[in-house]
């Protein structure tokens, strides 16, 4: 079965960008608008990988992260963050708050399969 | 490695654009809205975090969608942006005139990329691009010495923490110029 990658991010252009360049891989992909959105989809259904924007409306990235490490069933699961940050304090942050990875936008479609499949398989 | 993820010709590119360029149009009419409104010995974090986040959103998509003039703009205008947010560098009425100017400007190089017709004046947006950086120098200049670069500021030395290496993960750039420039500021 395809593997589920849970995609987050406020804009529309880029969850779809992500989410054509995922399923071309072969992957199933849920998406999200934003943090409080993608906490409330991963608690409803198992995700094997989740993208995440930083800075979003509602519930920002690292804040996401935080919530998804403090649920046992995501202790495990890894968590990119894709955003156009790009300061080591940021992501420090990312570390700290549990981050798997940290990838720097814009991305080329071929690398952000190649991290995932890296990730996940 | 399969083929399908690396070219464009799965992706309907024309679909994307049309919602990058729905969504930046959105982030400008916020974006105006705010700044015509604003009150400046009144602004508040979120009005402040808003202008910052539209600017933000559309660089991040104009970045992953190779529209290089507008992501130098915009990224001037965040970087900016981030200082005033931050509360590094007071925000003036000189500032939201230029974030006005900036965000006209932008709505006109949109326009171009949508229905083509006249494209925005090269000398134009470069001279935004100066305005906005000179608000970053003059801000910086407190809080840093003279003689260093002002992106510099924005680049803390927790830079060299252990261990960073194995988190990071960067992509391939779409654009190495712009991917180059930035990791210079």
């Amino acid at each position: 079965m395809a593997k589920t990658i849970l995609a987050v991010d406020d804009s529309a252009s880029i969850r779809k960008m992500v989410q054509y360049t995922l399923s071309s891989a072969g992957y199933s992909v849920v998406e999200a608008v934003d943090g409080q959105d993608a906490l409330e989809r991963a608690q409803s259904q198992t995700v094997n990988l989740v993208l995440t924007d930083q800075n979003m409306p509602n519930m920002d990235g690292l804040t996401l992260i935080r919530s998804l490490r403090a649920m046992d069933s995501y202790k495990a699961v890894p968590i990119l963050v894709l955003t156009t940050e790009s300061s080591a304090e940021m992501k420090q942050q990312g570390r700290a708050a549990g981050a798997t990875g940290w990838l720097v936008k814009p991305f080329a479609p071929k690398g952000l399969v190649d991290v995932v499949k890296k990730v996940i398989g | 490695m399969s083929h399908e993820a690396t070219g464009d010709s799965d992706f309907d590119m024309s679909e994307l654009h049309g919602l990058f360029f729905d969504e930046a149009g959105e982030h400008l009419d916020a974006m105006e809205a705010l700044l015509l409104d604003i009150d400046i010995a009144t602004v508040n974090d979120e009005q402040l975090n808003a202008i910052f986040r539209a600017a933000h959103s559309i660089k991040g998509g104009a970045a992953t969608f190779g529209f290089t003039d507008i992501t130098e703009l915009t990224h001037e205008m965040e970087t900016t942006f981030d200082k005033v947010r931050k509360k590094q560098m007071p925000l003036s009425t000189d500032l939201v005139d230029v974030f006005l100017a900036s965000g006209d400007m932008l709505k006109t190089m949109l326009a171009f990329l949508k229905n083509g017709g006249e494209p925005a004046p090269e000398a134009e947006v470069a001279a935004l691009c100066v305005r906005l950086r000179a608000f970053l120098e003059s801000g910086a200049s407190v809080v840093q010495p003279a003689g260093q670069a002002p992106g510099q500021a924005s680049q803390p030395a927790a830079a060299a923490s252990p261990g960073k290496q194995t988190l990071e993960l960067v992509f391939a750039p779409l654009d190495d110029a712009f991917t180059d420039r930035k990791s210079v500021v």
